[in-house]
């Protein structure tokens, strides 16, 4: 094989793993400690950019204040030099403009790599929780059953999505 | 003069050079051109996006922007505003700053979202941000 035929695949290979990427239905980042975005994919773009304060998406924490001060906390005293910080931490959002399909609920998880760097694993959630919850409580329910419902869809805060940062709306 | 002159990223009369200029021509620009007709289906992908993104024309094109493409603006910040202000018959014309992730590398970005009714394609324009 020539050279420029095995740049050739190499570039084809390079498009097709950047497109699968590209085209993954959950959020991948891979953040810094500090929780700085050093790679995202396009869908935690698209979950993130309604709730950054600042219309940034460089720092996760910074993204996800709103909704979920204590990242920065629950990081920072993880000791173990890998391995799971969170799994499926729901996050609330209350979105403030109403549109259709907007993201309510978050799940994050949160994986230690090493000592520098941690995943991060964005899924909307929504309607497999809007599936889940009871229209209003079950008479029969058990106190220890709603207890138990109560911690799993624990609220942690909420937010008002940011409006579009609109820079010159030629015609709003 | 060059296309750069004539058809700013900014400019009032892009939206009139986007609809006739050809393949070659919007190449010619220092910025990206994404074109998607009613469906959402990518008919035009210029050398800036491409090489950008990291996929070829021929990856792009033909795909649904945002759900194959480009789901990072798949949100009420851009694909709803599309949707918007086609539903009402209404010209879109604005620019907002929002965060692309090409090539995996969150990169601070101006986007102008172009749509005028009665045209066959809708437009985003994408210029990086100092």
């Amino acid at each position: 094989m020539g050279l420029d035929a095995k740049s050739t695949e190499q570039d084809e290979d390079y498009q097709a793993l950047i497109q699968f990427l590209y085209m993954a239905p959950i959020g991948l980042a891979q953040i810094s400690v500090d929780g700085a975005i050093l790679m995202a994919n396009p869908v935690c773009a698209q979950l993130l950019m309604p709730l950054s304060p600042d219309g940034d998406l460089s720092n996760l924490f910074t993204a996800l204040k709103g909704v979920a001060p204590d990242l920065r906390h629950r990081v920072n005293s993880f000791k173990p030099a890998r391995g799971m910080v969170c799994d499926a931490l729901q996050i609330q959002l209350n979105a403030g403009p109403p549109s259709k399909g907007a993201p309510q609920i978050l799940s994050l998880g949160l994986l230690k790599l090493d000592g520098v760097r941690l995943m991060a694993v964005i899924n909307d959630i929504t309607r497999t929780r809007r599936c889940m919850r009871p229209s209003r409580p079950d008479a029969t329910e058990s106190s220890a059953g709603r207890a138990m419902r109560k911690m799993a869809f624990q609220p942690q805060a909420s937010c008002r999505a940011s409006k579009p940062s609109t820079s010159s709306d030629k015609n709003p | 003069m060059s296309n750069e002159l004539l058809a700013p990223f900014d400019g009032d009369q892009t939206t009139a050079f986007l609809a006739a200029a050809s393949d070659k021509a919007l190449d010619t620009l220092d910025y990206g051109v994404i074109g998607f007709d009613a469906d959402c289906t990518v008919r035009r992908y210029n050398a800036f996006e491409s090489k950008a993104a990291g996929l070829s024309p021929e990856r792009v094109i033909g795909n649904h922007l945002f759900t194959v493409v480009a789901p990072c603006m798949n949100n009420f910040l851009v694909a709803q505003r599309f949707e918007d202000a086609t539903s009402a018959g209404e010209v879109l014309d604005a620019t907002i700053d929002y965060v692309l992730t090409l090539r995996m590398r969150p990169i601070k970005v101006k986007l102008r979202l172009l749509s005028m009714p009665g045209d066959t394609l809708r437009h985003i324009l994408v210029q990086r941000r100092l």
